[in-house]
């Protein structure tokens, strides 16, 4: 006879997926140690499933029924008509391990600080498809990690909670979005632990998808991702970088899919099609910010047109003179003629100013950069009106003694970067950067 | 051939400019000297193995530095920058605000940094100048990466911080 314990109760949803259901309670009912209750959360009109339920007779099913499907308000019922002590919620499609209550209670017990545990799961009779998208997922899901050093991401298809701290908050908060992300930063950011259990497995049986459903649900994910990130400020990079290729790759060799050919011409498909979305992603979001690097000609342009790796990203325009040198450095650039001689010519200052203006107007950057000299403190000004942000870099030839425009800028400058560290005493509150040398 | 350069600026550096002739007449009349003067107008010298141009286009710039024996520079760093890329240790003057050569006297503290860091060769006096074109070798420097990528990156990183307003 197996034990039962009567902290613990288990939370599944489902909705339509009444053979999944089944399989999921069966697995329920093998527990080694068996739950206090089974909450369900069904949709009303999913008659099968009600049926596949109640010919359970062994285990302690508790129906919530419920209309609408959502992602957060099912969730939120669950953790609201609990009794007990802890509450793991699983998928319907999923299918536990046999020692997963037990795990889990022997981790509460060690752990009881923590609030939410997350588990493993493993893929099982998935489509390639789907397999590629946990490969991803998992990627995804390693650079949160590392990026911020916690445990961002809770997957809702095997995580326990310790209700008692959660102090009668809700986590799920229907106005983000729907992704896992986000019920993991919402921990976090109130000052709630988040531990990781690697021995709580659950496999998964993903429904099969094609490759549309595939481009479908990648675009919906992203799009969430996206905008939660964006509410809860986190920046983590998208681009399909070269280590990451590598993992994958080495994940497809390690399959069962590695001999067959035509599974590593979707691969590489596959592959392609995530470069090349990542690709175009990059261009649409960061694109649309505009830079002005406003700089004088010589040595201050040739410096900043070293740093080409950092302004190539961004569609930008560049204020300096029309000389033919200029033309060669910036080759390809959209170049807006300044008004030159710049140096200690109040003439010219006023024209800068006007010119100033007017670029605010019409292009409007979200970004002023500038190397130096005289053409900068008239466009600082402005950016400073319009309040939008902006960087100066002191040039490498003043060492001791600010230059006369870095002067002039300090006070207005968002960020100041100075290439000697005796510049502090004058710049306090600049950066240094290193140089060039 | 050893070839002289002032940079684009307003005002003019005929010091530099006056040595260099001198020097050349002194040392070796027979080799070939490219002088880029700049904006401001210098009378021309009977020699004919001396060439004057008041601009130098940049793509031609960087062959001149890299076939020359002695890049003779005021302290721009664009100028500086490009010598280094090409392997090619400077020789440098700075421009004074005394003579009306600059707004500021900063090109004599950037001289006397990069004399310390050893990538360049600073002259102060017409003499140093002919002893520099005394000597018959050229001096390169073996230097890789300008600019130090972790320079760039860090520059990109705050930058792009700053962007995204973290």
């Amino acid at each position: 006879m197996n034990k039962k314990t009567d902290i613990l109760s288990i939370g599944v949803i489902s909705r339509f997926r009444s053979t999944d259901l089944k399989r999921c309670l069966e697995s329920i009912s093998r527990q080694t140690v068996l739950p206090r209750e089974v909450l369900l959360v069904l949709d009303s009109r999913d008659s099968l499933s009600i049926g596949v339920v109640t010919s359970f007779k062994t285990l302690p099913v508790k129906i919530l029924c419920y209309g609408h499907p959502g992602y957060a308000v099912p969730r939120n019922k669950l953790l609201k008509n609990c009794r007990t002590r802890y509450l793991y919620m699983v998928d319907d499609d999923c299918v536990l391990g046999r020692n997963n209550i037990k795990n889990i209670l022997n981790y509460m017990q060690r752990h009881s600080h923590v609030t939410a545990v997350q588990g493993s799961s493993v893929n099982k009779d998935v489509s390639f498809y789907s397999q590629f998208m946990q490969w991803t997922y998992e990627l995804w899901n390693n650079r949160l990690l590392q990026d911020n050093g916690k445990l961002l991401t809770l997957d809702t298809k095997n995580i326990a909670f310790n209700l008692h701290k959660m102090n009668g908050r809700y986590p799920f908060n229907e106005c983000f979005g729907s992704e896992d992300i986000d019920f993991g930063l919402q921990l976090t950011t109130n000052g709630q632990k988040i531990g990781y259990c690697p021995k709580i497995i659950v496999s998964h049986f993903e429904h099969t998808l094609n490759l549309l459903g595939f481009v479908k649900k990648k675009l919906r994910m992203r799009r969430g991702r996206d905008y939660i990130l964006s509410k809860w400020d986190v920046h983590t990079t998208y681009s399909f970088s070269k280590k990451d290729e590598t993992i994958l790759r080495r994940n497809f060799n390690n399959s069962k899919y590695k001999g067959t050919r035509k599974y590593r011409i979707i691969f590489n498909l596959l592959m392609f099609l995530r470069s090349a979305s990542d690709k175009l992603h990059e261009m649409f979001s960061e694109k649309q910010k505009v830079v002005l690097c406003v700089t004088s000609p010589g040595g201050h342009l040739y410096q900043m047109s070293l740093l080409r790796e950092w302004w190539g990203k961004y569609q930008r325009y560049w204020v300096t003179s029309d000389s033919p040198d200029v033309r060669h450095l910036l080759k390809g650039e959209e170049i807006v003629p300044g008004n030159f001689p710049e140096n200690a010519n109040p003439i010219n200052a006023l024209r800068n100013l006007f010119l100033a203006f007017k670029l605010f107007l019409t292009k409007k950057p979200s970004l002023v950069v500038s190397m130096g000299a005289g053409i900068a403190p008239p466009f600082f000004l402005v950016a400073k009106i319009f309040g939008v942000k902006t960087a100066f870099i002191e040039t490498l030839d003043f060492v001791h003694h600010g230059s006369l425009s870095g002067r002039l800028i300090y006070p207005l400058a968002s960020l100041f970067f100075v290439q000697h560290r005796s510049l502090k005493k004058i710049y306090p509150k600049a950066k240094y950067i290193g140089n060039f040398i | 051939m050893i070839f002289v350069t002032v940079g684009t600026s307003q005002y003019p550096f005929a010091r530099l400019i006056h040595w260099a002739i001198s020097a050349h007449q002194k040392v070796c009349p027979q080799e070939k000297l490219i002088i880029q003067y700049g904006k401001v107008k210098i009378g021309r010298s009977g020699n004919k193995n001396i060439r004057m141009y008041p601009l130098v286009p940049f793509s031609k710039m960087e062959r001149i530095i890299a076939r020359s024996r002695i890049v003779v520079t005021h302290c721009g760093i664009g100028n500086i920058l490009l010598c280094l890329k090409n392997g090619k240790k400077a020789v440098v003057a700075a421009r004074v605000k005394k003579y009306g050569e600059h707004v500021s006297d900063h090109q004599k503290e950037g001289l006397e940094y990069l004399s310390q860091k050893k990538v360049i060769i600073s002259v102060d006096t017409q003499q140093e100048l002919e002893k520099l074109f005394s000597r018959a070798k050229t001096f390169n420097q073996n230097f890789s990466g300008i600019p130090r990528t972790d320079f760039v990156i860090k520059t990109t990183q705050l930058l792009d911080q700053l962007f995204q307003g973290r």
